[in-house]
């Protein structure tokens, strides 16, 4: 097996940051306490053009929270606001050019997933691999301190409401060339409603859980467990464990999955956990294209901040291009 | 001004034997429960409420079972290594590098034979298939290659000279001349790191422990939602552990709230572990005999 | 060595209820937990086992999640079957196309899950050229499916070389080359599939356009491949029928079941079509042709599986029985110890005497106090009846309906003896066979207590037809009988009622909350569910008991054409959440004849109300009504239900429905 060193960094100053410019960096607006923090780390980085990603429907329901939604104007930095709907990725990714975001091979880009959505991680991720050829995205995370819990008890855990939608993520449909059966893979979050469903959409032939472990908080691998009771309960499907703030590791943990229970099924992952879990998901799936990532669309997200302040803010380096083979 | 109100008893109770049964794989029954239950009778506060309170604490205990100890060896080791490779820049493939490195470290378990460390490292070794030559047999005549000792534990957590890391290494430094110490700990403190560090110790851990992890500290993270009932809680917990420990919130003073398949520390709330003075635990811990054999486990015919 | 044995025995309990998706069943494990409803019913939903291969019509079998569909039609597929023969005859395939032959032909099963489905929209292709490309990737799948259902036969002997000449014609079919073996096909089936697949992924990110190998309209392959086979494998007979089984066809999109609705309309002989789906899985009757439609009767048969199912029919309760004893015989603790019966370990039937005694006991009169203001100050002395506080309340509401207090007392007296005069006839009676069960709630109600779900009876009722629901209960009631005391569980093989109320509780509570992330309206769902089940609850808490156990609404449902309304409606079929009732019943005596209506059963826990059916009091709902409670807070019973005294008296309550 060829072996790669992972770059992986806990950001505390702007003495951490390996780079001394971006071409690009790419954030999403938010009222969050985590929405800016990787800015306000970056300040004295030379940053091109911060390209911020407005989403129409998470505007509109913070508008109470209209200064620190807008508070990324307050830089010296070249700004470009682009609109999006929550629910169309592909839709924003084949406007970036017609709106001034011309990536060229040799950019050094960065991109803040800590306000991302999750199929947006994904549609960037594989659009500045696919489209334009970059060879390493320079990725950032703000690790949440807490979470809320209504009235303290982590069953009332909400991160979206209404009906629920099971979707592949766009480019992600895998190869299922001989409708063998299907392995699914859930990364776990703390949502229960979101996995529940997965499984019956799927069918799955055998299922494995990942669990963020260890977690932000010593705590949270429990919750996620306890969330997701029903999948849990069912004794045939198995857990597995995974560092919450790590992607390579995550990457890992899929490879072993992949190699070891993997071989004569159509691996699905379904990747609604920790956001580092989910940036190794995206990884390991850009890296094979015959895996299918699968998720739960929900109506709504939820904009009241499910999070209670930051705690660490993390660098990945992440090399979009898969280097030898996996054995 | 009225306290906020905890979530249902019979909620918690709900939620604790869906913790215990599939998550801790340890499943505590009713009859447990009820049993360290009874052990809060109203001395502080109405039972109810003494009763609403341990159980709140109980609903946020972390419990490590065997699956995810193993885990947490896995992880240690790779943590180890990442930061070996990175340190090490010389243009050596990776896979040279790790052999170089098995070359030059030993591993070794932190403190006696019989202690956690020593069980521990079994599992370190199993879980990283790790080679039988990679770790210590004699701290004495160690080959001249080895220029590190890793030593491997479960806990750390003391940041001061009564540290038993610190007192062990102390007694092993003898042999160990100008080697490099590095201990590998499933959960530290950040204060115990800070302190090992600035006695010239790495230490890499899994789970680091800061003062939200303390349950009854001012940013604990277990009263972040009913604050209110912190010092209540406190209050109890502080009466009942004089009764059953010489230190009430812990070794050390402690304050934790976890353990482990094999043992639970005695930093954690003696409240959970406590079998003195006729206390019923409700989480199982084994004690360290310092002193001669008592031979109760023999039986009559030997 | 016997301590061992029984720590063994515990060390490997498991819940024997752990859940399972039919989906994902194996196939062995199909074999093992099947009961054939054709042999537990008298008749099951109007067909017979030979329809399912030899019927020339299309079978449409619908039924909500749970409720057996998958597993029912996973059943008759080729895999199956094969093995079942297999088992059946020594381990041994001999005779097994004879076999297919007799039972009229093989089955297919064809399921493309939610999310492959919503793949084909959008990115900016216009509907017609997705329903194309879709139309091309089933007939590949279909296809496929039977090539490799021949090829299976072929490796295991049972056809004769004659095959060269059907391989040779399918290659034709598929413009390749026509000395290609059976693998070869197939691989080839594969690499079309596959430019479907990476199209799908491409459009996403790039303006691709789709350019197939060979395009393949609808027919070409799934009508074509089976007469081919006919024609040129001289072992099936005339008779032999391909079917093919569409499993979840309510995830289909509106295009693409127009495509699949064109195909079930124009069947030809030697091919047909048995799809699953949930209720009101149709989301259109369309065809490609615009003035087309399919039809119930004329072009499909429709087979609710709720409705053969239900609990009226005779063997819905021996059905469960078998499935949960099946179960229980997995558990070694439980085989050893006989403890395989369902029946018994929840006990058969609610004991609501005995409920309403333990209810009582700290304060046994408290059901007096709370009609304080309706009786005379002797009533608690006269109308005490210590065996059962439920004669005592409805005693209490002969008095609320004008009965004189010495005439029931006496009643009572004569009831208890045996002496039945016209009063206590009429107590016997009304007790017996009207109220007994509203007595129960109401009693609950006054003691602020919930009513206890419980016994196999009972969870039979509330599972609504839906096998799934069962086995959840069951699940949960055998979980809380482990913690609560696992001692007792694994000794007596009993679980205490209190265990089980609490898990029909706690899952009654989990269902009306998923309502929320159903993908078709579920917020308005919710709401709905929400404001009926508390009007519902409001009737059973009147403590005139003036309308008992309603539970019903009627609506004209032609009449709601407004959307979102109507689309939210059929939803709510189509989730199972609200249950349509079988027959048209009189709604209301009196009134015309309008489609009844419930809520699914398994919702009676948490709103508290009974889970029968019976006739009298409906709530009537318009189409106004029906969209106030789908978005307002709260919407308010139809009829009048304050504790002033009541004026009228509702005697004309119908026959009890079991």
């Amino acid at each position: 097996m060829v072996r790669e060193q992972y770059e992986m960094k806990q950001l505390e100053f702007e003495t951490d940051i390996p780079f001394s410019s971006l071409d690009y960096l790419f954030i999403a607006a938010g009222a969050s306490h985590r929405a800016y923090k990787v800015l306000d780390i970056l300040e004295r980085i030379k940053i091109k053009k911060l390209i911020v990603i407005d989403f129409i429907e998470r505007r509109e329901s913070e508008k109470i929270y209209q200064e620190k939604y807008y508070s990324y104007k307050n830089r010296n930095i070249e700004i470009i606001t682009l609109n999006a709907n929550i629910n169309d990725s592909s839709g924003l990714l084949k406007s970036l050019v017609v709106k001034g975001v011309d990536i060229k091979r040799n950019d050094n880009i960065g991109i803040d997933i800590t306000c991302f959505p999750r199929p947006f991680i994904f549609s960037f991720l594989k659009y500045f691999q696919k489209v334009n050829a970059i060879s390493h995205a320079n990725v950032f995370y703000s690790e949440p301190k807490a979470y809320v819990f209504k009235n303290g008890f982590c069953k009332t855990f909400k991160s979206s409401s209404g009906p629920i939608k099971i979707i592949e993520l766009p480019t992600f449909t895998g190869e299922n060339i001989n409708d063998t059966d299907r392995l699914l893979i859930v990364v776990l979050g703390f949502d229960a409603d979101l996995s529940k469903e997965i499984n019956f959409e799927v069918a799955p032939k055998k299922t494995v859980l990942i669990n963020g472990f260890p977690g932000f908080s010593p705590k949270f691998k429990e919750i996620s467990l306890i969330n997701n009771e029903v999948l849990i309960a069912n004794q045939n499907n198995e857990i597995a464990y995974c560092k919450a703030n790590n992607p390579f590791e995550m990457y890992n943990t899929l490879l072993d999955i992949y190699l070891t229970k993997g071989k004569e099924l159509f691996v699905n992952i379904a990747p609604i956990g920790p956001k580092p879990l989910v940036l190794g998901t995206c990884l390991f799936a850009i890296h094979h294209p015959s895996v299918r990532v699968i998720y739960p669309q929900p109506e709504k997200y939820l904009n009241e901040d499910t999070s209670n302040d930051t705690w660490c803010s993390w660098y990945y380096k992440l090399p979009l291009y898969r280097v030898g083979g996996d054995l | 001004m009225a306290k906020t109100k905890f979530p249902d008893k019979e909620d918690l109770i709900n939620q604790i034997m869906v913790t215990s049964d599939y998550v801790w794989r340890n499943k505590i029954s009713r009859e447990k429960l009820n049993s360290w239950l009874a052990n809060f009778k109203g001395e502080v506060f109405s039972v109810n409420y003494e009763q609403e309170l341990a159980l709140w604490l109980l609903v946020n205990f972390v419990f490590y079972n065997e699956n995810e100890v193993r885990h947490l060896c896995g992880t240690l080791y790779r943590e180890f290594i990442h930061t070996k490779i990175k340190l090490n820049l010389e243009n050596m493939l990776v896979n040279e590098k790790l052999d170089q490195i098995h070359k030059e470290i030993r591993f070794n378990y932190l403190g006696r034979s019989g202690e956690s460390g020593a069980f521990l490292l079994y599992y370190f070794r199993k879980e990283n298939n790790l080679s039988v030559n990679d770790f210590v047999s004699n701290l004495d005549n160690l080959p001249s290659e080895v220029n590190e000792i890793v030593y491997v534990d479960d806990v750390t957590l003391s940041a001061d000279d009564e540290s038993q890391a610190f007192r062990y290494l102390k007694k092993d430094k003898v042999s160990l001349l100008e080697k490099k110490i590095t201990i590998l700990t499933l959960i530290a403190s950040n204060t115990a790191i800070k302190f090992l560090k600035e006695q010239g110790i790495n230490v890499i851990t899994c789970i680091t422990l800061h003062d939200r992890d303390s349950c009854f500290s001012k940013e604990s993270i277990i009263f972040q939602s009913h604050s209110d009932h912190k010092e209540d809680c406190k209050k109890m917990t502080e009466h009942y552990g004089k009764k059953i420990y010489k230190d009430p919130l812990g070794f050390n003073g402690g304050q934790y709230t976890f353990g482990f398949f094999y043992n639970t520390p005695d930093n954690s709330l003696p409240i959970f572990w406590s079998r003195n003075n006729e206390w019923k635990p409700i989480i199982e811990r084994y004690d360290k005999n310092y002193g001669k054999t008592k031979y109760t486990t023999l039986g009559r015919f030997i | 060595m016997e301590k061992q044995n029984i720590l063994h025995l515990e060390d490997s309990y498991k819940n024997p209820f752990a859940h399972y998706n039919a989906n994902v069943l194996k196939v062995d494990q199909i074999l093992h937990y099947w009961c054939n409803p054709f042999n537990v019913f008298n008749k099951f939903a109007d067909i017979s086992e030979d329809d399912i291969y030899k019927e020339p019509n299309p079978l449409v079998f619908m039924g909500g999640r749970g409720s057996g569909k998958t597993m029912f039609l996973r059943y008759w597929t080729y895999e199956v079957q094969k093995e079942n023969y297999f088992r059946n005859n020594n381990n041994c395939l001999d005779g097994f196309i004879e076999y297919l032959n007799d039972k009229g032909g093989i089955a297919s099963y064809i399921r493309i899950d939610g999310p492959i489905l919503r793949s084909f929209e959008g990115f900016n292709l216009p509907n017609e050229k997705w329903k194309f490309i879709f139309s091309h990737y089933f007939e590949l799948l279909v296809g496929r499916s039977f090539l490799l259902i021949i090829k299976d036969l072929f490796d295991c002997k049972l056809l004769k070389e004659s095959t060269s000449t059907f391989t040779e014609k399918v290659s034709k079919l598929i413009n390749a080359n026509t000395d290609l073996s059976f693998n070869d096909l197939i691989e080839i089936f594969n690499e079309r599939i596959n430019e479907v697949t990476t199209f799908r992924g491409d459009i996403a990110l790039l303006d691709v356009d789709f350019k197939p190998t060979k395009s393949f309209p609808a027919q070409s392959l799934s009508f074509e491949l089976p007469l081919l086979a006919k024609n040129n494998i001289s072992e099936l007979n005339n008779n032999f029928n391909f079917v093919i089984i569409i499993d979840e066809y309510e995830n289909f999109l509106k295009q693409q079941q127009v495509s699949i609705n064109t195909l079930l309309k124009f069947v030809k002989p030697g091919l047909t079509f048995r799809v699953g789906m949930r209720l009101e899985g149709f989301r259109t009757y369309d065809t490609i042709s615009k003035d087309d439609f399919i039809k119930e009767g004329r072009d499909y048969q429709k087979v609710v599986l709720e409705d053969a199912l239900n609990i009226k029919a005779s063997g819905y309760l021996d059905y469960l029985k078998q499935i949960a004893a099946k179960r229980l015989e997995q558990i070694p603790i439980f085989r050893e110890r006989g403890f395989t019966d369902i029946s018994k370990i929840l006990g058969f039937r609610e004991n609501l005497e005995e409920d309403a005694i333990e209810l009582t006991l700290k304060n046994p009169l408290k059901h007096f106090d709370h009609y304080k203001s309706f009786l005379p100050d002797n009533a608690k002395k006269k109308l005490r009846f210590k065996e059962n506080p439920l004669i005592e309340l409805l005693a209490i509401l002969f008095i609320t309906r004008g009965e004189k207090i010495d005439d029931v007392a006496q009643a009572l007296i004569d009831y208890k003896i045996g002496n039945y005069t016209r009063l206590a006839t009429k107590l016997k009676y009304d007790y017996t066979n009207k109220y007994k069960y509203s007595l129960m709630v109401l009693l609950t109600s006054i003691y602020h207590k919930n009513k206890l779900y419980y016994s196999f009876n009972t969870f039979g009722y509330l599972s609504s037809g839906i096998v799934g629901h069962f086995i959840e209960l069951c699940r949960r009631s055998f979980q809380i009988a482990e913690f609560e005391d696992k001692n007792s569980l694994f000794s007596t093989g009993l679980i205490p009622k209190d265990y089980q109320a609490k898990a029909a509780r706690d899952y009654s509570i989990s269902e009306l909350q998923q309502i929320n992330r159903i993908e078709d309206y579920g917020n308005y769902l919710y709401q709905f569910v929400e404001n009926l089940g508390n009007v519902f609850r409001e009737y059973h808490k009147d403590i005139f008991i003036r309308y008992p156990e309603t539970n019903q609404f009627a609506i004209d449902k032609s009449s709601l054409t407004e959307e979102p309304v109507k689309s939210a409606f059929n939803s709510g079929l189509k989730w199972s959440v609200i249950i349509k009732k079988s027959s048209l019943q009189t709604s209301t005596p009196g009134s015309g004849r309008t489609e009844l209506y419930a809520l699914n059963r398994i919702f009676s826990p948490e709103f508290q109300i009974s889970y029968r059916t019976r006739g009298g009091h409906n709530e009537e709902y318009t189409t106004d009504d029906i969209k106030k409670i789908m978005f307002s807070q709260s919407f308010k019973p139809k009829k009048n239900l304050s504790r002033q005294k009541k004026s009228d008296n509702s005697d004309n309550q119908q026959t009890l429905d079991f």
